[in-house]
């Protein structure tokens, strides 16, 4: 073990307005403020908490900042409800603006992608897998036209997402794809076969799930990542 | 193969503010306009796409509704700064408002870690170990703050993603983070969960170090289990398991 230092890191006590806002956190993590709940007003929470309203209105504007809380103007303060579409939004920007390389994208798209097919085989929905069916459908008449390609692909891959129940993946993988989205549009224009391809493979990776079959799921999606791969280094090169 | 539907779809022309909401969102992620940058005013964008004020308004407010842009009334619309902490709080509240949100951050995380544990046994550099022997070395004695103690076991992991050398794992570990936190501040008033996470956390540098990556991937799967029930009993003896950590 190692030496305890001498002069130990002074314990400040925080401010009051960081404690109030604390507080307020701790409700929402634990539940008895809800997305969607409005706060009491500035007033009652003053007295409630014991501090003025100035401490109060500064603890509601850090957690305002931090995207807890929102501000209806004229009708209060309120548990922000958070749409998964805005968190996959912001991921994806900041995806884009950390700029990986395309072999970093594809090695977390891979873990992702086979994880996915994995859960979707043990959990997918008869709705899931009408989901699916209908994106190959779609697939299958955009020879010659790479943006409806692009659009069918995604479809059936982000419908992949959903059968695992878990939205998290589906955020994760949606912010994920967009930056492949660009690549897969112009493996469809200049590399030919790309449409039969994708559409053999999404099938084969149907069937897995339809019968909820874990390993055959994630071997099928190895080899269409695979596939995919190397249509994509004959577009880079 | 299916036969091509006879009559397909007529692809609609987007509406006009939807045409102008996708200008804008092309600049923003072509970064040819930058977080934190003001838009012209809506007269002068107006006028630049040449369309109504109107259009112009809608465009923006379905780019602010998208979480692109932000109204600082008075002041202006601005590109929202994208920041990991602010994804990780909002993740965080959509999860809560989820039934099973702790477990399905669990199955993200253990997915992530055991990945990231065999990248870092491959690629980590001396600056890496530097950065995770640090780690270790201040978390003896920080379970007396549990909010200390999150920091550094926190400090551990995101020293071991980095050592994949790819960013990525370290925006999405940190991204589910919030969520994963409010775990670790549980879990540290459990008994000697300091001195477990401690073991943990060198068995996995050994492995680290020894460039063994199934090792590191065993060290990390032991270390996320023993976190994992160490949550489910704390729930249990609490006699109230909170609706997300079911399931």
């Amino acid at each position: 073990m190692p030496k305890p230092p001498l002069y130990e890191t002074i314990q400040r006590t925080p401010k009051l307005a960081d404690r109030v806002a604390q507080q307020l956190q701790a409700l929402i993590s634990t539940q008895h403020l809800r997305p969607g709940d409005r706060l009491p007003p500035e007033r009652d929470l003053a007295e409630r908490f014991a501090v003025s309203r100035t401490v109060v209105r500064e603890a509601v504007r850090s957690l305002v900042a931090k995207g807890l809380l929102e501000v209806h103007s004229g009708s209060g303060t309120f548990v922000r409800v958070v749409a998964p579409e805005a968190v996959t939004e912001s991921l994806r920007m900041l995806l884009r603006s950390s700029a990986g390389s395309y072999d970093s994208v594809l090695e977390v798209r891979q873990l992702l992608e086979v994880e996915i097919a994995r859960l979707a085989a043990e959990r997918a929905t008869p709705q899931d897998l009408a989901a699916m069916e209908q994106t190959i459908v779609a697939l299958a008449v955009t020879e010659g036209d790479p943006e409806a390609f692009a659009r069918a692909d995604v479809a059936f891959h982000a419908a992949l997402a959903r059968a695992t129940q878990n939205d998290l993946f589906v955020i994760l993988h949606d912010s994920i794809f967009d930056a492949l989205l660009e690549v897969r549009r112009k493996g469809a224009a200049q590399v030919p076969g790309t449409v039969q391809r994708a559409l053999y493979h999404h099938s084969d990776i149907l069937r897995c799930v339809r019968a909820h079959d874990p390993l055959a799921a994630q071997e099928a999606m190895r080899a269409h990542l695979e596939e995919s791969r190397q249509t994509m280094l004959r577009v880079l090169a | 193969m299916p036969e091509p539907e006879l009559y397909a779809a007529v692809a609609r022309a987007p509406k006009l503010a939807d045409r102008v909401a996708q200008q804008l969102q092309n600049l923003i992620t072509s970064q040819q306009l930058h977080a934190g940058e003001r838009l012209p005013p809506e007269r002068d964008l107006a006028a630049m796409f040449a369309v109504s004020r109107t259009v112009v308004r809608e465009a923006v407010r379905s780019l602010v509704a998208k979480g692109l842009l932000e109204v600082q009334s008075g002041s202006g619309t601005f590109v929202r700064a994208v920041k990991v902490a602010t994804i990780a709080e909002s993740l965080g509240l959509l999860l809560r408002s989820r039934s099973s949100g702790s477990a399905h951050a669990f199955e993200v995380r253990q997915l992530l870690e055991v990945e990231i544990a065999r990248l870092a046994a491959a690629r980590a550099l001396p600056s890496d170990i530097e950065a995770m022997e640090q780690a270790i070395r201040e978390l003896p004695g920080s379970e007396a703050n549990p909010d200390r103690f999150a920091q550094i076991d926190v400090a551990f992991h995101t020293a071991l993603a980095r050592a994949t050398q790819n960013e990525l794992f370290v925006i999405l570990l940190n991204s589910i983070g919030e969520v994963l936190l409010q775990i670790r501040r549980e879990t540290v008033a459990e008994a000697r969960s300091a001195e477990r996470a401690l073991f943990h956390h060198r068995r996995i540098l050994e492995r680290v170090k020894a460039r063994d990556a199934e090792g590191a991937q065993e060290a990390m799967r032991a270390h996320l289990e023993d976190v994992h029930s160490t949550l489910a009993r704390l729930l249990s003896r609490e006699g109230q398991v909170s609706p997300e950590a079911r399931g």
